[in-house]
């Protein structure tokens, strides 16, 4: 009878997550195949689904056009990891700071912290525009790392923040007891026990990074430093019809796949780091 | 650990992407140092005597592939300029020329459209043209109506480079089949409403439509069509300048179509998804950038070729025209190389030749060329491009994108409400009047 | 009194990148953009000031109500929506079972591929003639709808569409379910507490930071959205002005229309809205979330 109830069990979820999976995977995986159509069934209607003959037309147009797919990767690629180097940097000091240390003014600064996520980031462009525009940094990638390391993204501190005072304080003094002081408290206890947020912060940083069209676009000129994501508007055509479809589903999966790659290496850290920290439970 | 495996994935990561980048053609002027200044700065170089122009332009990947093209020929050409090309998507460039602008930091040649520039030459961000095109006696080389979509108050701010323009495509083998003959150019308003309504036919996903192409772009397309434009920009801003009358007109005119004969997908239908390439639309509006796709797409499904609008008693229907020009920021310095460079790509046959592939060309003595007329892409049947070139007789352009969007936003979700009844014509005029009123304060 | 002042340095020392950050690219920013909101500006030439018009011609256009109730719609629907699929996914998955690796990836890869690519796949998706979703309707012998021509419809379809990019919340709730300790649900199982009990009992009150985290995120996204209606409707907000959300206003008055001071009133406007709404949101926080461990 248990077993029974136990292979039901199973039966469900298996049925449920399936559905559900191919609900949430089809237009991602059509994407995917869209990629290996030629320019012709790609662009015809009605869409269809499956490549006949497959091609990797897509591929080669991507590649082979004046704007080099392959730069555009490497570009991004740069930008994303200093971005991800950056955000560890802020985020984690910040929020050890705001986690951890009295002062006065903090209540005022950490409302001042979420307000910044509330800021619609249409507005503070022209300004933020004109003060590099000062600085000479336009056309660099500056205005693409910089905000990372001066921790604009307010989620990435409240999440560390979190992470950080969920840590007893009987650990830290006991080390503070031991003679530590605030730095190494910090560098030796905090930041190896919240390695899974820390993941959090790396996967969401970079696949951020990597995804963002806007600011590549306002704040760089010469398309040789242009990334993946403005790359891709390319082959969306302004004009209805004008879309190259295979290209443009091809050059999306290659840019997907890093991040692919980086899941997936990730997730494995991801959920176990946290059932090993000796936190909880 | 987890430190080393990170690591080793992106090194690999990056191996591979340096691999592929040197399949890849190498970008142009990719500068090595990346902490280079701004656009606007070129320079010469020591020894060699060139100067360093930035060129600015849109596109999708095929017209920038073009605009690459045309600039490296002009490259070999004029050895002493060197040109940095900056270009977007299409549908970005706005907001690229905005953040040049507000920072004084411009190319020193833009490729312009009519419509997009007009805010910034009332402030004087632009430079006349006009002394440049007497001197080289360029007046005559383009059509009338092509310069003056780059005049304002009387000072022309661009040279025209290529345009787009609509006419009607029809697809012959479904004209045979209802029995009638292909439109001439001399076809009139009462023609081509019984055509549509011949070619109709069928229901629901099967049904073929008379005319298709216009619901995609919505009412502003309809409102237009017999000439009174919404808004004016001659004497400054006036709300209906030449009265309301063509707009109630192409009202009726539509509503007709869409509403009653049924002839043309209404704004709300999906068929305005399809494309002519489907064989579902016996005639359609068609621009020169659909002529690609359609060639690759219809194959020898079905022959189809170009035609004017019909002919209207005491008016005409106006085809919109998308025109494409080449201007210099009053801020650049390096005005005569950038003159020379503009100038080559709007006024000489070669470059209007490569330019071509991707629009109708503005030069009138290569546009009305035999060789032009003969050129087809390689693998296309050939069809009447002259009809691209007809239709510049009566047009329209939206002239001011700012003032059009606004007025466009109203219109495009409003006509709706008047196609189902909710909204009479005057109702409909009363609230693009406010608009105007709003936007003239 | 010296532990005090030296921990009150660490503090300002510890948070000075993001103190620097915040004054160059939020604060002055922020300031410029409140300046301009009072003037009659097009980012170029010298501003005019005009005081409140900018404001008064906000509320008494009618589209800026509209693109409001646009904008709330979205948010108050999907963020929800959204917050239980993300929670029901996360909460499957957390099974030991094989094939869980494999599925919570499946979840989370549509929320990476965000772009112009996947939201030209879904704008042929939705096509009611030839597109995939009601051609699986018609076999189940229901009629498909006109997803994104029918006013009444559009922004659900939009809202329908963002559940697919769950993904990252799932994994956050994932994270907060692995957080929570398993004595709990052992003591549980042996006071005999069915599954539903367990899941209101304990899992859902443990997992509430979790969750107040991802609805004020949630509504902070949501009232910005733009890109997806952008694209979807081919940035006109049409039809009927269904899908005109209020970043695809102040988008348009920024770079379209060249009305900087009017976009910076409009922004500023959303700003004190979300701001409003999120305290009102943290408030009520204090009486359904469990708070366990923090200093404040």
């Amino acid at each position: 009878m248990m077993r029974m109830r136990k292979i039901a069990g199973a039966a469900v979820w298996y049925l449920v997550l399936g559905v559900l999976g191919i609900l949430f995977a089809f237009p991602f995986v059509w994407m995917i195949l869209t990629g290996f159509q030629t320019g012709k069934q790609a662009g015809a209607y009605p869409p269809t689904l499956w490549p006949d003959p497959w091609s990797i037309y897509g591929y080669i147009k991507g590649f082979s056009s004046a704007s080099a797919f392959g730069r555009y990767f490497l570009n991004s690629a740069f930008i994303s990891v200093m971005c991800v180097i950056g955000s560890l940097f802020s985020s984690t000091l910040t929020g050890y700071g705001f986690a951890r240390l009295k002062a006065p003014g903090k209540s005022l600064l950490f409302t001042a912290l979420l307000a910044t996520m509330m800021i619609p980031s249409n507005v503070t462009l022209l300004p933020i525009y004109s003060i590099y525009a000062k600085f000479g940094w336009l056309d660099t990638f500056i205005p693409l790392v910089l905000p990372s390391f001066l921790g604009t993204s307010a989620f990435n501190i409240f999440l560390m923040r979190q992470f950080f005072a969920a840590i007893p304080r009987e650990i830290d003094e006991a080390a503070r007891v031991d003679g530590a002081n605030m730095l190494q408290i910090f560098l030796s206890i905090f930041v190896p026990n919240t390695k899974p947020a820390m993941f959090v912060v790396v996967l969401f940083t970079f696949v951020g990074a990597w995804n963002d069209f806007f600011a590549p676009l306002v704040f760089l000129t010469d398309p040789s430093k242009y990334t993946l994501a403005v790359g891709l508007n390319f082959f969306k055509g302004q004009f209805p019809g004008t879309t190259d479809y295979a290209p443009l589903m091809a050059m999306a999966t290659f840019s997907m796949l890093p991040i692919l790659l980086l899941f997936l290496f990730a997730q494995r850290y991801f959920i176990e780091g946290i059932a090993t920290t000796g936190l909880k439970g | 650990m987890k430190r080393n495996k990170l690591l080793q994935f992106f090194s690999a990561t990056l191996l591979a992407a340096m691999l592929l980048s040197a399949c890849g053609s190498s970008v142009p002027n990719s500068s090595a140092d990346t902490s280079a200044g701004t656009t606007g700065q070129s320079s010469a170089q020591e020894g060699t005597g060139q100067t360093e122009i930035s060129f600015s332009f849109w596109g999708n990947q095929e017209e920038i592939d073009n605009k690459l093209a045309l600039v490296a020929e002009f490259e070999k050409q004029n050895p002493d300029i060197k040109i940095k090309p900056i270009y977007t998507d299409g549908g970005q460039y706005q907001t690229k020329l905005q953040t040049w602008f507000s920072s004084g930091d411009t190319p020193d040649a833009m490729g312009i459209a009519g419509d997009i520039i007009y805010d910034y030459v009332k402030t004087g961000m632009f430079e006349d043209l006009t002394l440049r095109i007497e001197n080289d006696g360029l007046q005559d080389s383009w059509a009338e109506s092509a310069s003056q979509n780059f005049v304002y108050d009387g000072k022309q701010y661009g040279l025209p480079h290529i345009y787009h323009v609509y006419c009607i495509a029809y697809n012959k083998k479904l004209f045979d089949e209802a029995g009638l003959a292909y439109p001439t150019q001399d076809w009139t308003l009462d023609d081509f409403t019984t055509i549509a309504q011949a070619l109709t036919k069928g229901e629901g996903s099967e049904k073929v439509y008379g005319l298709g192409g216009y619901g995609a772009y919505g009412a502003n397309e309809y409102i237009h069509v017999f000439g009174d434009p919404t808004y004016g920009w001659e004497d400054g801003f006036t709300i209906f300048p030449n009265g309301t009358d063509g707009f109630v007109k192409g009202l009726e005119f539509f509503g007709n179509m869409i509403n009653v004969d049924q002839t043309t997908p209404g704004p709300d239908s999906d068929a305005n998804d399809i494309g002519f390439d489907s064989g579902r639309f016996g005639m359609y509006i068609a621009a020169p950038w659909w002529i690609s796709t359609w060639q690759t797409q219809i194959g020898d499904n079905f022959e189809w070729d170009l035609v004017t609008f019909p002919k209207v008693e005491g008016g005409a229907w106006y085809a919109r025209v998308f025109p494409n020009g080449m201007g210099i920021p009053a801020a650049s310095q390096h005005k005569d190389e950038a003159w020379r460079l503009i100038k080559w790509l709007c006024a000489d046959e070669e470059a209007q030749a490569i330019a071509g592939k991707t629009g109708m060309p503005n030069l009138t003595s290569y546009a009305t060329s035999d060789e032009f007329k003969n050129t087809l892409e390689p693998g296309w049947k050939p069809y009447n491009k002259q009809a691209f070139v007809d239709a510049l007789e009566h047009t329209w352009m939206t002239q001011n994108t700012g003032i059009f969007d606004q007025i466009n936003t109203i219109v495009y979700n409003e006509f709706p409400n008047y196609l189902s009844g909710s909204l009479t014509a005057e109702a409909f005029i009363e609230k693009i009047e406010a608009k105007g009123s709003e936007i003239a304060e | 009194m010296k532990k005090k002042t030296s921990e009150v340095l660490a503090f300002y020392l510890f948070i000075s990148p993001w103190l620097l950050g915040f004054l160059l690219l939020s604060l002055i920013p922020m300031l410029y953009s409140l300046v301009s909101s009072f003037m009659d500006w097009d980012g170029i030439v010298a501003p005019v000031f005009t005081g409140l018009k900018n404001f008064s011609e906000m509320f008494r256009d009618e589209l800026f109500y509209k693109s409001l109730s646009n904008t709330f719609y979205f948010a108050l629907a999907s963020v929800p929506l959204n917050i239980i699929v993300a929670l029901f996914l996360a909460m499957m998955i957390n099974a030991k079972r094989r094939g869980a690796y494999f599925f919570r990836s499946l979840f989370y890869l549509p929320s990476v591929v965000s772009g112009v690519a996947i939201y030209v796949v879904w704008l042929r998706l939705f096509n009611s003639e030839s597109g995939y979703i009601n051609y699986f309707l018609k076999f189940l012998g229901i009629q498909g709808p006109s997803w994104l021509k029918n006013p009444k419809i559009t922004m659900l379809s939009i809202i329908l569409m963002s559940v697919s990019f769950c993904g990252s919340q799932m994994l956050i709730f994932l994270a907060g379910l692995q957080d929570v300790p398993r004595v709990y649900y052992e003591a549980a199982l042996i006071d005999g507490a069915g599954r539903l009990t367990t899941f209101f009992r304990i899992t859902l009150p443990l997992l509430s930071p979790v969750i107040l985290f991802n609805l004020i995120m949630g509504i902070i996204g949501g009232l910005q959205v733009f890109t997806q209606p952008f694209v979807l409707s081919n940035g006109e907000g049409t039809p009927a002005y269904s899908t005109y959300v209020y970043a695809m206003g102040i988008y348009k008055s920024a770079f379209m229309q060249h009305r900087f001071g009017y976009a910076s009133a409009l922004a500023w406007v959303m700003f004190l809205v979300i701001m409003a709404l999120s305290l009102l949101v943290f408030a009520s926080s204090k009486k359904w979330v469990f708070q366990q461990g923090g200093d404040e």
